[in-house]
């Protein structure tokens, strides 16, 4: 318990470390979000100065971090000057359609990826190993970027899945079941891209600590008591790569996060992508920071939910 | 050929192992094992002796079958492993068992002593729980195991300890032969003969036959009825242990007694 304790404390610094960060970077780079406005000859430079003054831009950075922090904590992250709301919410609806994206994604990456690297090593140097593993190569090689664009090149040319977007117009309209429907076939193409696109790193990872396991005398003693292939491979075998693997899983899930980011623009899925890089272009300070915490907190729970899993998976680090 | 009516037969087995150079793509054959015939008479201690490299844990996998020889029989109580289907190999296992040197990896790290123990007798289907946990404290109890460890990993127990604990897994098929491949190497003088003792005793109660994988002569020489020496996958000569070291024949095995570190004083005891 302790242990848990210990890392959220490390998490909370680690987050007042990425804000501080993102404010002194957000404050070296050229502009705000009002300096585009000076090319409009209406306003003039009183309105402008009178616009910096309402949102506290003309503030120094440290007097603007601590009311950011008082605003983090009454639960609104900052304001946004282009949507003209508190960050906070305007996150969470993206976040968690990022979350409907990423979620289903890391999930079925690991479900192949598993008995797919289990086999491979299984069967090393045979057919099948040879089949995945030039397979996967071929999926390094190809940016997810293309295969996205490919999908809806597709979907375009057939008509068969939504090109882009998360719900179609009428949407409001349809029941529950069809709601849940026209967003599934919605998914499909980010979902899949995403998936393939973190499938190969996965399957290597699962086909390399598996081969080494395999080796271990415990494999070959359990073999000779005539164990049969199934109960050798998932039940020995794999619970001892696991290690690893879950480490990796953590890390997954945050690089999933990145990856969806750039997938999300090219599909028009309204997750944090799309918003992250409007705030970036448009210098919505507190968006783009707001945005970045978030992501840093992805990649904590990530992590946190690994170290959760070691400890259920595995008993020597249970007893300790 | 007619099959065999000894205990354990090898007949003409070898192995080849190919690797290939990594740039070149240049390969190169490694005879593990060359033409090798053995008997094994049953309720025997019998050594295989040999420098690294000479074939010897080539041979034990091929004869518990956990590598498969390029050509040969073996005959386990008259019937040829070599040709048998994966059923008739799963349940010839139980018969021949295996033990290791390096009773560390040997057993998988998530399971505490009493499901090592318990494994095999999961996968052959023997008993029901309740029976297995009887005969799983049985086991520790023969093996000398403190029977309250039964719910630690592994990696808690000493080395002598784990040795003992491979032997109790061995034994919980109660299968006829066991092959010890180096599983004495790694331990210390007092172990080593704590864990003979241990050995002789569960061979005669329950009339196992030992084979024996060691560099070790002079502790071969002690403990086997017969000791085979083996030089580049080859048998070079097979004899009873007291004849072999009178007047051993080939020269490797001349070679290997001479290399025998031996204490100027006390070499005289130490033979006898």
């Amino acid at each position: 318990m302790r242990f848990f304790l210990r890392r959220i404390v490390h998490a909370t610094f680690l987050l007042v470390g990425v804000s501080i960060l993102s404010f002194v970077l957000m404050e070296l780079a050229p502009g705000d979000f009002f300096a585009e406005m000076r090319l409009n000859p209406q306003l003039s430079a009183e309105t402008l100065a009178g616009l910096r003054q309402q949102y506290g831009l003309d503030q120094p950075l440290p007097v603007r971090y601590l009311h950011w922090v008082q605003s983090v904590a009454r639960g609104e992250f900052g304001f946004s000057f282009a949507y003209n709301t508190p960050v906070a919410p305007l996150l969470w609806s993206r976040a968690r359609n990022t979350l409907l994206l990423t979620a289903p994604a890391a999930l079925l990456a690991w479900l192949i990826a598993i008995p797919v690297g289990v086999q491979s090593a299984a069967r090393q140097g045979e057919w099948e190993d040879k089949i995945a593993s030039a397979g996967t190569t071929a999926l390094l090689a190809i940016p997810e970027l293309l295969l996205a664009l490919g999908f809806l090149l597709l979907s375009l040319r057939t008509g068969y899945l939504p090109a882009g977007g998360m719900i179609s117009i009428g949407f409001s309209e349809l029941s529950w079941w069809g709601k849940f429907q026209d967003i599934t076939a919605h998914l499909a193409i980010p979902v899949t891209v995403l998936t393939l696109g973190s499938l190969p790193i996965l399957v290597r990872h699962v086909r390399a600590t598996m081969l080494e396991v395999l080796q271990s005398p415990f494999i070959n003693a359990a073999r000779a008591h005539g164990i049969p292939r199934r109960r050798l491979l998932y039940r020995h075998a794999l619970p001892a790569a696991l290690n690893p693997l879950i480490s990796l899983f953590g890390f997954s899930i945050a690089g999933l996060l990145s990856a969806s980011l750039l997938v999300e623009i090219v599909v028009s899925w309204p997750g944090l992508g799309p918003l992250l890089l409007e705030a970036i272009l448009g210098r919505d300070l507190y968006v783009v920071i707001g945005a970045i915490l978030l992501s840093t907190m992805f990649l904590v729970g990530g992590t946190l939910i690994s170290d959760l899993l070691l400890f259920a998976a595995d008993p020597r680090i249970r007893t300790r | 050929m007619k099959p065999s009516q000894s205990f354990l037969e090898v007949r003409k087995l070898n192995k080849t192992y190919v690797q290939r150079r990594w740039f070149s793509g240049k390969r190169f054959q490694v005879k593990a094992l060359d033409n090798v015939s053995l008997t094994i008479p049953p309720g025997r201690t019998f050594a295989l002796v040999g420098e690294s490299g000479s074939g010897k844990s080539t041979l034990a996998k091929c004869l518990t079958m956990l590598e498969e020889p390029d050509s040969g029989e073996i005959y386990f109580e008259g019937s040829d492993l070599v040709v048998m289907n994966r059923q008739e190999l799963r349940r010839m296992r139980p018969q021949m068992q295996l033990i290791f040197q390096d009773a560390a990896t040997a057993f998988n790290p998530r399971f505490s002593a009493a499901e090592i123990i318990a494994e095999p007798l999961v996968i052959q289907r023997r008993g029901s729980a309740g029976e297995r946990r009887k005969r799983v404290l049985e086991l520790m109890e023969q093996t000398g195991l403190p029977v309250d460890a039964a719910g630690r990993p592994a990696s808690e127990f000493s080395g002598g300890q784990r040795q003992r604990l491979a032997i109790a897994r061995a034994l919980a098929l109660e299968p006829k032969c066991l092959v010890l491949d180096e599983a004495l190497s790694g331990l210390d003088l007092p172990i080593q003969l704590q864990i003979v003792y241990l050995l002789q005793e569960l061979q005669a109660r329950a009339s196992l036959t030992y084979l024996f994988i060691s560099h070790d002569l002079g502790l071969m020489a002690q403990i086997a009825d017969r000791v085979a020496v083996m030089h580049g996958g080859k048998i070079v000569e097979e004899r009873a242990p007291a004849d072999l070291f009178a007047k051993p024949q080939h020269a490797h095995t001349q070679a290997l007694l001479a290399a025998r570190p031996v204490l100027e004083n006390c070499s005289a005891a130490g033979d006898a």
